[in-house]
């Protein structure tokens, strides 16, 4: 077929030339079998591809492609962002008791309240924490660096299936909200956190001491423990730079350590930032919290809560 | 550029908005690049699941796209709209999909671990995708495809078609015209002549 035929087929079926044109070029066409059947098909084809619906992502797709892109932007921008530690010896001078009543609080939390139906009467709000914590279990493989898929896989994983649409949307809204604004810890309950700069990647977690204390003070209140439990693993997740989340070396760094979560990317109270990796050991029981200098992941500090 | 404000200034165009969020996003705005993704993820996700098939590797690939778009973005040049330029990426990045597919075709794994989703698995199978549509499209070369997609389903104009492919507008105007016929052949909604079944079995430019 002559292009020049091609062109006048595409045309009248496109309804791109009318009047004389195109009874000239249905005149032309009408001479060749070959061009009335080209332009049926052509006709035909545009019909049917006319009632195709648009194609939309669901909530809980858009929801992933947003944390997941905000992930990727963390990792793109901490390497500018990180301060590493200049001396150790200012480990020794942290107050790391706030540090391990978070971690002990939040895995009590996502551990007793499916239970006790503290979280609404479902595990969702459990499975979203436990799905945006990026964990480490010692009887799978270990792996040196996080890659993207692996990023997918933790926080996208089996145990995501709970999540509900509402908490995916809840969670985008969040990540859409600029950092000053509290609006996502804002209806009923009084809780409050600075999620920090999110552009430089670490969070002040101070605040974090007055979420605890909230909910600690809520002692049953399902919506205020709820929302507590949700904006500190919100943060948490939106804290954590899986590429450098030094999970591995921390593995090394806690003999008898069975599994690892990232608690974030932290700024401490002496203004140092770093990857805070939550041990815990048979019983899910807190074994000890390490501290990794951001930009090596070499153990900078450690704490083990204190015994009974 | 500033975003219009004042009752005398005139809107600003879908394309100005974008060149604009495009401007911040490089100047440092976290917010304005989140812009830009809630504005144009449905269409891309559009694209790379009529081009792909399926939707677990149609979110990868509009992941892909928006993760080369805040890597690049500062390469982008305003001569062109950004929509231009945010589809070649899209299409580019389904072509390496399909060249990754092509390769683990024999691979019978998932290559994802993401759960189901049920309203994913709802709308694929109440939408326009219907497994003869679906497959019809895929069928198709995914020159061909990747052609028919853009213009006739994102409604783009053959020339910016061809510069979203990078090819010349001849080509294009080619690739949806023989593609459209395969369509039509595959979907046997139209009679289909003996004579013409492999009158389009070549490569796509030839």
């Amino acid at each position: 077929m002559h292009r020049h035929d091609q062109d006048l087929i595409m045309a009248l079926a496109e309804g791109t030339i009318s009047g004389t044109a195109a009874d000239e070029a249905r005149h032309e066409i009408e001479s060749c079998q070959q061009c009335r059947l080209d332009l049926e098909m052509q006709v035909g084809a545009r019909s049917w591809l006319a009632e195709a619906r648009p194609v939309e992502m669901t909530e809980i797709e858009t929801a992933r492609l947003r944390r997941n892109l905000d992930v990727e932007l963390a990792h793109e921008r901490s390497p500018a962002a990180v301060t590493p530690s200049k001396s150790s010896q200012r480990w020794a001078k942290l107050q790391w008791g706030p540090i391990v009543s978070v971690a002990a609080v939040l895995i009590a939390v996502v551990l007793v309240a499916p239970q006790l139906d503290l979280l609404g009467g479902s595990d969702d709000s459990a499975d979203v924490a436990a799905t945006i914590a990026l964990t480490d279990r010692a009887d799978a493989p270990e792996s040196a660096s996080v890659t993207e898929d692996s990023v997918r896989s933790s926080d996208g994983g089996a145990r995501d299936q709970g999540a509900t649409a509402q908490e995916m949307e809840d969670l985008t809204a969040a990540a859409e909200a600029p950092a000053e604004d509290d609006s996502f810890f804002a209806g009923t309950t009084t809780v409050a956190a600075t999620a920090g700069d999110a552009a430089d990647g670490a969070l002040a977690f101070t605040s974090l001491t007055e979420i605890l204390g909230q909910l600690q003070a809520a002692d049953g209140n399902t919506e205020v423990a709820s929302d507590a439990l949700q904006n500190l693993t919100y943060l948490s997740f939106r804290a954590a730079v899986p590429p450098i989340n030094c999970l591995a070396e921390s593995a090394e760094a806690v003999e008898e350590s069975l599994e690892r979560s990232v608690l974030g990317f932290v700024e401490l109270e002496d203004g140092t930032d770093a990857i805070v990796i939550v041990h815990y050991g048979s019983g899910e029981v807190v074994t000890a919290v390490v501290a990794h200098d951001p930009a090596t992941c070499a153990a900078i500090g450690s704490v083990t809560p204190e015994g009974p | 550029m500033a975003p219009a404000t004042g009752q005398n200034a005139s809107p600003m165009s879908d394309r100005d908005i974008d060149i604009d969020l495009v401007e911040r996003y490089v100047g440092g705005d976290l917010e304005a690049f989140d812009k830009l993704v809630s504005r144009h993820q449905s269409r891309v996700f559009g694209i790379c699941l009529r081009m792909l098939k399926d939707r677990h590797d149609a979110f990868d690939a509009t992941q892909d796209t928006f993760v080369t778009l805040f890597r690049k973005a500062d390469r982008y040049r305003a001569e062109a709209a950004f929509t231009t330029w945010l589809y070649r990426v899209t299409t580019n990045v389904c072509y390496d999909h399909l060249r990754r597919q092509q390769r683990n075709r024999s691979d019978s794994m998932p290559d994802h671990l993401d759960p189901a989703d049920p309203q994913a698995e709802d709308f694929y199978a109440s939408a326009d995708l219907r497994p003869s549509i679906e497959e019809a499209l895929v069928a198709l070369q995914p020159e061909f495809r990747a052609a028919v997609i853009l213009v006739d389903l994102e409604g783009l104009a053959l020339e910016t078609a061809a510069e979203t492919l990078g090819v010349p507008v001849g080509t294009v105007k080619s690739r949806v015209f023989r593609g459209r016929k395969l369509l039509a052949q595959q979907l046997g909604n139209l009679r289909q002549g003996s004579t013409h079944q492999n009158s389009d079995t070549p490569g796509p430019d030839s």
